[in-house]
């Protein structure tokens, strides 16, 4: 088993705006011929009903059944494929960041010597341009708006509206031909904190080098720290190996590391029956 | 402005109901056409737009302002690729005639015909695939006679699948239609997007959009905006919509009222108010056709009684004996709850609504007939529910209480169930409860068999407080039966006189001219304007009093010469001794017109009218997330489904609020009592004034405002 690398995107706070514009909103008083119930607090004598000839008439109600906005958007906008590399230094790991236009935004950390792609829903890379280090502080600009991110950790969303999606992989490989089962996979991770209600972290597995992958095994997150991660009851693979693929939203602070637990073995299970579990 | 339309098909329900609420205000022509979901999904969100390819099917979208250049982009796919005709889009005239459209051959090609249906152009290769979504975007103008096509074109930027110029693409463009047809082959359509040339925003090709639907999903400032929810009291009502639907019960000697006290309650809420002469019966016990006639308590159309509460009995049975003991006139809103109370007390009838005495006690010491009619709830039970007599609408907690009268002043209503059991300390005395919460049922201490009868259904309430505040219109599906409303409401008074007025005494309300109290003098011979004469009785009076407010019939007779109408009211009257005015102008400032009297005995409610209501301020909404993968917004569309109550002016407006409180406004919209869509499209971000970005609408607000 690898050691699990986190993956982390784009998380990013809006730091400068523009100034206000106000619109007066004006209303008219109208004249209505009408009325309302009538009401009275009076419990007088008994007296004989009569009904009168009324003009009855009704104030006006404005009602509203539905309201919804409706956006034009688009999605997918292709990077510019000139793009300044750049660096930034987090937690003490200095990253060199490559826009690579069509193919991506990769950022490699210079002191694990390992390779992480940077990606913002919607965009082929990051939404977050031409960065520069500000003392402390990661700046950089909106790819397509006139907003300048701060790169802030803490953030649990992209643009204080989108949500960050981790993604973390790590594999084993194989020559054998012969299975080997999976008892259970379980993640070291730092929970709490989670911004996001019951945010699911979710296990996914390849057994052809990413070809194709199972479905997702979810666990919810709580925010209790003490929380166990396992997932159970795995299948079996064979050569060439498997990998492991763990994605949330928004959810642990921290993964700090994984662990299988494998066995020999001769039979082999489909791996549909497969399921998560929370310990 | 540039952007025009968008439509994104999500928010109109599906089936045959999508394209009717389609046709209230947002297209002009549906046909065979709903919103549906294909095997292989929509473009983008739940639903697209669908139409079968026979009729013609289809549905033409009107332009506000005819014109000549135009870009649409839209989504569209088909199940199979065949000769049959489902034309992607077609360009009309004011008269419907077609100028140019879109056909997909069997190949996967598309030709382009014009009004002679001659083909002017065909792409070089196919370029649809079945049961894959491509993206259009094409540009006509037909003052040059051009027309341009792009296809799965993401940015924009690409060559076009053709361009053509043709003199015979010409003339004004009024309708754009989508997957028109009569060949019997299936279409699909999602994100329309329609724009015009003009303006600086999003005036050329844009590229690959798609069109979310944002429903409001909370507010930051209700400023008075009142949600009409399904849900009362706990989470189930009776549903008693269904023509001639009403709930019944076998007769029982403990459902006779005798000669005491006794209380009838119940919340309901009207969806439609009787029509032609018939009722709708809140709760009796009244057979006419087996002459066993005992209570009925029920609301009349205008043609039987003048649209008033009503309250009859009979001592024996028969209609010789039948007496309309109250007839109070009382239209209440749609759509709203009240608690409706009938107490006798001592020998007096009271009438509540929602807790308020309507009119005087009636004395009634009747002993009603103790016959074998069934009871009836919504309805006229006899040998099923009679035509003409149901409530259409909803009920929820429902009491009746034999032998005690559990309101005798002004009171308010409960907002909890009614008690159950040992809680109730006249327990002994409910002879009939349903909270309806789950089932129909008698929950009093007799549990008594219901039977619900031609489509009375419990309901469970999806909405209210507990669910979301804006569970009235954040509905993906329209529901007109919901809805927030912001009242604008005339200020009242009621004058009870309860002996003739003496000569000379006086009632002061409003003013003469704005500035000069009116006061009414009743005198035994009027002489001088503003005089009242003492008639007969004292309704008499009164009529001549009302009379003289409004400056009606019988001046120099019935009221004194050169009396002029009232400045700030009219009048109304009301059964029993007692007359109604109201502020000629709704709102609060009618709360301090001046009424007072010298009667000996008679009274206002207060010193000044009351109950006035001004239009709620302008009310903040947010709106569900973005879809995530939202790079950039080209224009937003505020689409409002609503209606107003009655006859007069209501008009609302809608805007849309930047993060920094910068306020885009839009058209003002003059409702009408059927629910319609209003549509006001934005391109600019109110804040900077730039284009509108995700954080913007993300931060931002949805505001509505109610102008008149």
């Amino acid at each position: 088993m690898t050691s699990a690398v986190r993956t982390p995107t784009s998380q990013a706070a809006i730091l400068a705006s523009t100034e206000a514009v106000s619109t007066p909103r004006t209303s008219q008083l109208v004249e209505l011929a009408a009325y309302g119930p009538p009401q009275t607090k009076f419990a007088l004598s008994k007296q004989e009903a009569i009904i009168a000839a009324v003009a009855q008439g009704h104030n006006v109600t404005t009602n509203i059944s539905q309201a919804a906005m409706m956006i034009a958007y688009g999605t997918g906008n292709p990077s510019l494929q000139k793009q300044a590399s750049w660096t930034f230094v987090l937690d003490g790991h200095r990253f060199y960041v490559l826009p690579l236009g069509p193919e991506g935004d990769w950022a490699y950390d210079t002191t694990t010597h390992e390779w992480c792609q940077l990606q913002t829903q919607g965009f082929p890379g990051i939404n977050f341009t031409h960065g520069v280090m500000w003392g402390l502080r990661v700046i950089g600009g909106d790819a397509i708006y006139t907003y300048l991110y701060e790169l802030d950790p803490n953030q649990p969303f992209d643009e204080a509206w989108r949500e960050v999606e981790h993604k973390v992989t790590g594999g084993i490989a194989t020559r054998t031909r012969a299975v080997i089962g999976v008892a259970n996979f379980s993640l070291t991770a730092s929970v709490g904190l989670d911004s996001a209600v019951d945010q699911a972290i979710s296990l996914a597995f390849s057994d052809d080098n990413g070809v194709t992958w199972s479905e997702e095994y979810d666990i919810p997150l709580t925010d209790v720290s003490s929380q166990m991660l396992i997932w159970n009851a795995l299948g079996s693979f064979a050569a060439p190996g498997r990998v492991f693929r763990l994605t949330d939203f928004s959810g642990p602070i921290r993964l700090d590391g994984a662990d299988v637990v494998l066995t020999r073995g001769t039979g082999a299970d489909s791996g549909q029956e497969q399921d998560g579990q929370k310990a | 402005m540039t952007a025009l339309y968008m439509d994104g098909f999500d928010h109109y329900g599906t089936g045959a109901a999508s394209a009717l609420n389609m046709l209230a205000g947002s297209w002009a022509f549906v046909n065979q056409t709903t919103c549906s979901v294909p095997s292989w999904g929509p473009r983008t969100g739940q639903y697209c737009l669908s139409a079968n390819g026979f009729g013609p099917s289809g549905a033409r979208y009107a332009l506000n302002t005819p014109s000549t250049h135009y870009f649409v982009s839209f989504g569209y796919s088909v199940p199979i690729l065949s000769s049959g005709e489902c034309f992607p889009i077609i360009f009309r005239d004011n008269g419907a005639g077609a100028i140019l459209y879109l056909n997909v051959l069997s190949n996967g090609q598309i030709q382009v015909k014009n009004s002679a249906n001659t083909v002017i152009g065909t792409t070089a290769h196919p370029v649809i695939v079945a049961e894959n979504w491509h993206f259009f975007e094409c540009e006509i103008n037909t003052s040059a006679h051009t027309f341009v096509l792009r296809i799965d074109d993401p940015s924009g930027g690409d060559t076009p699948v053709l361009s053509i110029s043709d003199s015979s693409i010409t003339g004004t463009i009024a309708l754009i239609g989508f997957l028109e047809g009569t060949g019997g082959t299936e279409g699909y359509c999602d994100d329309v997007f329609i724009r015009d040339a003009g303006g600086s925003e999003n005036n050329s090709w844009l590229g690959d959009r798609r069109v979310a639907t944002l429903l409001v999903d909370a507010d930051t400032a209700t400023a008075g905006w009142t949600p009409n929810y399904y849900q009362k009291i706990g989470t189930g009502i009776l549903n008693n919509t269904a023509t001639s639907a009403g709930v019944s019960a076998a007769s029982a000697t403990n459902l006779n009222l005798g000669s005491g006290d006794f209380t009838i309650e119940t919340f309901h809420r009207f969806q439609a108010l009787p029509s032609s002469s018939n009722k709708a019966v809140i709760l009796g016990k009244w057979n006419d056709t087996a002459n066993q006639r005992s209570y009925q308590l029920y609301l009349g159309s205008i043609a039987l009684n003048g649209g008033s509460i009503g309250f009859r009995t009979s001592t024996d049975g028969t209609n010789s004996t039948v007496v309309d003991k109250i007839t109070y006139p009382w239209t209440p809103d749609l759509d709203t709850w009240y608690h409706i109370a009938l107490v006798r007390s001592s020998g007096n009838l009271l009438l509540f609504v929602n807790g308020q005495q309507f009119g005087l006690p009636i004395a009634d010491s009747d002993t009603y007939f103790a016959g074998t009619a069934a009871l009836g709830l919504g309805g006229q039970a006899e040998s099923g529910i009679v035509a003409g007599t149901s409530l259409q609408g909803w009920f929820d907690e429902t009491r009746l209480t034999v032998g005690f009268a559990r309101y005798t002043t002004n009171f308010t209503p409960t907002s909890v169930a009614f008690p159950r059991g040992v809680s109730d300390p006249q327990w002994a005395d409910v002879m009939l409860l349903c909270g309806f919460d789950t089932v129909i049922q008698d929950e009093s201490g007799i549990g008594r068999t219901l039977t619900a009868n031609n489509g009375s259904v419990q309901q469970t309430v999806n909405d209210g407080p507990t669910v979301g505040a804006y569970s009235t219109i954040g509905k993906a599906v329209p529901d007109d039966n919901t809805f927030i409303s912001a009242p604008y409401v005339a200020a009242t008074g009621i004058l009870t006189v309860t002996v003739k007025p003496t000569n000379t005494s006086t009632v002061t309300v409003g003013t003469k001219d704005g500035s000069t109290p009116a006061v009414y003098t009743f005198k035994t011979s009027i002489s001088t304007a503003f005089d009242v004469l003492i008639d007969t009785d004292i309704q008499s009076t009164l009529q001549n009093l009302y009379n003289a407010i409004n400056a009606g019939p019988g001046a120099g007779t019935k009221y004194g010469t050169s009396t002029t109408s009232n400045f700030d009211v009219f009048a109304t009257q009301l059964p029993a001794g007692q007359m109604q005015v109201t502020a000629n102008i709704p709102g609060t400032g009618g709360n301090s017109i001046a009424s007072t009297e010298t009667l000996a005995s008679g009274s206002w409610g207060g010193t000044t009218l009351s109950g006035g209501l001004d239009i709620p301020g302008p009310s903040n909404f947010k709106v569900q997330g973005l879809p995530p993968t939202t790079t950039l917004v080209s224009a937003i569309q505020l689409t409002v489904r609503a209606s107003k109550s009655d006859a007069g002016l209501g008009s609302i407006n809608s805007a849309f609020v930047g993060p920094l409180g910068g306020v885009s406004t839009s058209t003002t919209h003059n409702l009408t009592i059927s629910s319609s869509y209003y549509n006001d499209v934005h391109e600019l971000d109110p804040d900077t004034s730039g284009p509108i970005s995700p954080t913007t609408i993300r931060n931002g607000a949805f505001q509505i405002n109610r102008d008149t």
